[in-house]
C-alpha cells in the first residue's frame, strides 16, 4: 500500500499519471500506424514473390488486421484516459469543496446556524463517493484496453517468427521480407514497452487512490 | 472575518473583511451581503482562499437557502476566483455579471449556477421586495464593469473606485479623508485607465444620493467624504502609470 503525506499532492500525482498514460499511447499509436504501412508494404513484395512467398500473404493480412485493432484500442484508451483525467480533476475540486466546507464547520461558532448548511454537506459527499465509484470503473476499463494491447503484441511477438520462417523460404525476396520481420519485432517491442510503462502508471494510480480513500 | 451593518431596514447591508486568516500575500477585499428576509444577494464574494472565511461569516447573518444571488462587478480573481465553489454550494444560484466577461468567468467552474448576462447600459438586480440599480462602470477598471446603487439604503457598491491599498486589520470608514489620499492615488492612477470614462462616472454618480461609497478594497466613506473622494478622483488624472 502506497503511503502518502499530503492528500492534496497525492491527488494531483494521481491526477498526472492517468493524463501521462494518454501522452504515452501516442508513441503507441505513431509505431502502430508504420506497422499498417509495413504490412501493406511487404502485402506488395509477397505479391511480386507469388508462389515463393505464398505462406507470407496471409500473414501481411493479419499483420495489418493487428495494427488497426492496436490502434482502435489506443484510440479508445486515449478517449477514456482523458475521461479519467476529467473525472479525478473534478474529484480533487470536489475534494478541495469538501475541505473548505469542513472548515466552514469549524468557524460556525453555533451549530444551529449550519442547520441549513448540513444538506450542502451530504451532496458533496454523495457528488465524491459517485465520482470515486466512477473513476475505479473507467480506470479498472483502462486496464482491460491495455491489457488488449498486450494480447496484441503477444500474437505479434508469434506472427513475426513466422514472419522469419517465410521469409527464410522466398529464395531472393529473403532479404525484403527479413525486414518486415524485423520491423515487426522492433515495433512490437517498442509498443510492449509503452504499454508496459502505461500499466505501471495505472497500477501507480489505483494504490495512490486506495491510499487516498483509506487515510 | 470582521463583519459590519452598513444598514439596516427592511432589508440589509452588511460588509465582510478584514479576514485575519487570509493568506499573507494576497490582497485584503471586502465582500457584501444584502439581505431581505427571504433572499440575499452576494456582492463580489472573493477569491478561491477566503472562501472559507466568507461563507463561515455568512452564514453568521443568512441561511445557505436563503443566498439566491451573487453578483461580480468584474471578472478579476479576487472577485469571484471562488466562483467553483459557490457553485457546489448553491447549485440554483443566480450570478449576475457583465456579458463581456460570462465565456472567461465560466474558467473559475460554473456547473450548476446560472449566469445572469449583464448588458452594458446595465439595470436591475431584482430581489423580490427589492430591487438594487446596476450602475455601468467601464474601464473603472475593467472594461466590463458595474457598480450597484441601491435607493433606498443610499449605498453606492463602487467596486474598484474609492479602493486604497491598506495595512492588515485597517479601519472600515475613512476617518480622515487627506490622510487616505496617498493610500488609494497610485491604485487610481495605475489602475484605471481612462480619463474620459472617469469623469463620465463621476458625473453620473454625482446626481445619485450617496449616503455610503463602499469599495471591494480598502475603507468605506461615508457622509461628506462621498464628495470628497468624488471631487478628488474627478481631478485626478488617470492611466499614467507607464
Amino acid at each position: 500500500m502506497a503511503r502518502i503525506k499530503d492528500e492534496r499532492l497525492a491527488e494531483g500525482e494521481v491526477l498526472v499519471s492517468v493524463t501521462v498514460i494518454a501522452a504515452e499511447l501516442s508513441e503507441v499509436m505513431k509505431i502502430a500506424k508504420e506497422i499498417s504501412i509495413g504490412a501493406k508494404n511487404a502485402k506488395a513484395i509477397a505479391a511480386r514473390a507469388g508462389d515463393k512467398a505464398r505462406g507470407f500473404q496471409p500473414i501481411t493480412n493479419f499483420i495489418d488486421d493487428m495494427a488497426r485493432h492496436t490502434l482502435t484500442m489506443v484510440r479508445q484508451i486515449d478517449q477514456e484516459a482523458l475521461s479519467v483525467s476529467r473525472i479525478c480533476s473534478q474529484e480533487i475540486r470536489t475534494n478541495d469543496a469538501k475541505r473548505r466546507m469542513h472548515d466552514v464547520i469549524r468557524r460556525v461558532e453555533h451549530p444551529s446556524l449550519l442547520k441549513s448548511f448540513q444538506g450542502v454537506v451530504t451532496d458533496i459527499d454523495a457528488r465524491l463517493i459517485a465520482l470515486r465509484r466512477e473513476f475505479d470503473k473507467r480506470l479498472d476499463h483502462l486496464a482491460e484496453l491495455l491489457d488488449s494491447i498486450n494480447s496484441d503484441m503477444r500474437a505479434a511477438t508469434a506472427i513475426s517468427s513466422s514472419c522469419r520462417v517465410e521469409a527464410s523460404r522466398a529464395e531472393e525476396f529473403r532479404e525484403g521480407l527479413g525486414v518486415v520481420a524485423d520491423n515487426l519485432e522492433q515495433a512490437v517491442e517498442v509498443i510492449k514497452k509503452h504499454v508496459k510503462e502505461c500499466s505501471s502508471r495505472l497500477q501507480h494510480a489505483q494504490r495512490l487512490k486506495q491510499a487516498i480513500y483509506k487515510k | 472575518m470582521k463583519a459590519t451593518i452598513l444598514y439596516e431596514g427592511k432589508h440589509q447591508w452588511t460588509v465582510f473583511g478584514r479576514d485575519p486568516d487570509k493568506p499573507e500575500k494576497i490582497i485584503d477585499t471586502n465582500q457584501y451581503l444584502v439581505s431581505t428576509p427571504s433572499r440575499a444577494l452576494l456582492i463580489d464574494p472573493g477569491g478561491i482562499e477566503i472562501f472559507s472565511s466568507m461563507l463561515a461569516a455568512t452564514l453568521h447573518h443568512v441561511s445557505v437557502d436563503q443566498i439566491t444571488d451573487l453578483f461580480a462587478s468584474h471578472q478579476d480573481p479576487d472577485i469571484i476566483s471562488s466562483l467553483g465553489l459557490w457553485d457546489q454550494v448553491l447549485p440554483n444560484a443566480r450570478l449576475h455579471s457583465p456579458w463581456l466577461w460570462e465565456s472567461f468567468i465560466r474558467h473559475f467552474g460554473l456547473n450548476n449556477i446560472e449566469y445572469v448576462p449583464l448588458p452594458d447600459d446595465g439595470g436591475t438586480i431584482d430581489l423580490g421586495d427589492l430591487s438594487l440599480q446596476l450602475v455601468p462602470a467601464h474601464y473603472l477598471h475593467s472594461s466590463g464593469n458595474f457598480n450597484i446603487y441601491d435607493p433606498q439604503a443610499k449605498i453606492l457598491f463602487s467596486g474598484d473606485v474609492g479602493a486604497a491599498l491598506e495595512a492588515d486589520g485597517a479601519p472600515m470608514f475613512v476617518d480622515d479623508f487627506d490622510e487616505h489620499i496617498p493610500k488609494m492615488k497610485m491604485f487610481h492612477q495605475r489602475w484605471m485607465p481612462s480619463n474620459r470614462a472617469k469623469n463620465d462616472w463621476v458625473s453620473r454618480v454625482r446626481r445619485l444620493d450617496v449616503d455610503i461609497l463602499a469599495p471591494q478594497h480598502g475603507r468605506l466613506y461615508r457622509g461628506a467624504d462621498v464628495k470628497r473622494f468624488l471631487d478628488w478622483f474627478e481631478a485626478l488624472e488617470v492611466g499614467v502609470g507607464v
